[in-house]
């Protein structure tokens, strides 16, 4: 097992493997994504408090879901990137924080717009929830602005990392906030101890949108971490062989 | 048509996805443009160290 995360975690292997990977997970996740809007917009019966307006759940609970998903991803790649010195860690904490950032925003947006016609108003200081994640996006963009400001690209990863790992703690507060403090935010529908609490017409539309909003997105951070990669390794040999190699093709 | 736009909160929820393929648009531009940059970067220094 070790070996092969030592293999999948060397800067050539990884190139050519997310080569591959990319085009099959984004065709996958957008037929997913197709599935899901269709099924959820058209086919899932509408639900008997919210009316129609719970169908933003289609698009809402992917966009947070992959909000603090990305900022898990980086902070454990901040560690492994400190710890083990690990180089595709900090390739794929850099790469990530753009996404995670457009998340976050969209979670927020889509949030709001549920809000306005279920608690009548379009955002609520108060609310743990809400300025929880509006803190997660202030992360993100305190993150990409110390890492601008830093020319010495070592010292930029290290200090950066250090402050993924500090905003981290905001990851756990966001998921438990609507059961730590009382809040206008709903309570989780999915991850329950006794199974999920919406009913399975509506449920799968929400799955397909999860699954594919993921693969979708994994296949951005490919891109943008080969990216950040051939960047990073521009005076390696592999990187002259590849792109001479791609020059005379 | 009229359907389509018959939905309760259609405004509410159009305007939600609508947003979210925007998103999605917006970050594959971001991540293909970066590809595209960082490759031509990278290609453009090692020419130039080749000709040295």
């Amino acid at each position: 097992m070790m070996k092969f995360i030592h293999k999948l975690a060397s800067p050539p292997h990884f190139y050519s493997i997310s080569s591959v990977l990319i085009p099959w997970l984004a065709i996958t996740g957008l037929i997913l994504i197709l599935f899901g809007v269709v099924n959820g917009l058209f086919i899932a019966p509408p639900d008997y408090q919210q009316g129609d307006a719970y169908r933003i759940i289609y698009v809402h609970v992917p966009a947070a879901y992959i909000s603090m998903m990305t900022y898990t991803l980086m902070a454990v790649s901040s560690v492994i990137a400190l710890i083990w010195r690990i180089k595709l860690a900090n390739a794929i904490t850099v790469s990530a924080a753009p996404l995670g950032a457009w998340f976050t925003f969209l979670a927020l947006i889509t949030g709001s717009i549920w809000g306005k016609p279920m608690w009548g108003t379009w955002w609520e200081w108060g609310d743990p929830r809400l300025t929880s994640e509006l803190l997660m996006l202030f992360l993100y963009f305190g993150y990409m602005a110390l890492r601008a400001s830093i020319s010495d690209e070592k010292k930029a990863d290290q200090l950066s990392s250090i402050l993924i790992l500090v905003g981290a703690i905001n990851v756990p507060v966001i998921h438990y906030s609507v059961e730590w403090w009382s809040s206008l935010h709903q309570t989780s529908t999915l991850l329950k101890i006794d199974g999920p609490s919406i009913a399975t017409s509506m449920l799968i539309p929400l799955l397909s949108m999860i699954f594919g909003t993921t693969l979708y997105f994994l296949s951005l951070l490919l891109i943008r971490t080969k990216s950040e990669v051939i960047m990073r390794q521009k005076s390696s040999r592999w990187v002259k062989e590849l792109l001479k190699g791609a020059q005379n093709a | 048509m009229l359907e389509f736009f018959s939905m309760g909160y259609a405004s509410f929820v159009y305007s939600s996805f609508f947003i979210f393929f925007m998103v999605l648009l917006i970050c594959t531009k971001q991540s293909v443009a970066l590809n595209k940059k960082y490759h031509r970067k990278v290609k453009m220094l090692i020419d130039q160290t080749d000709t040295k």
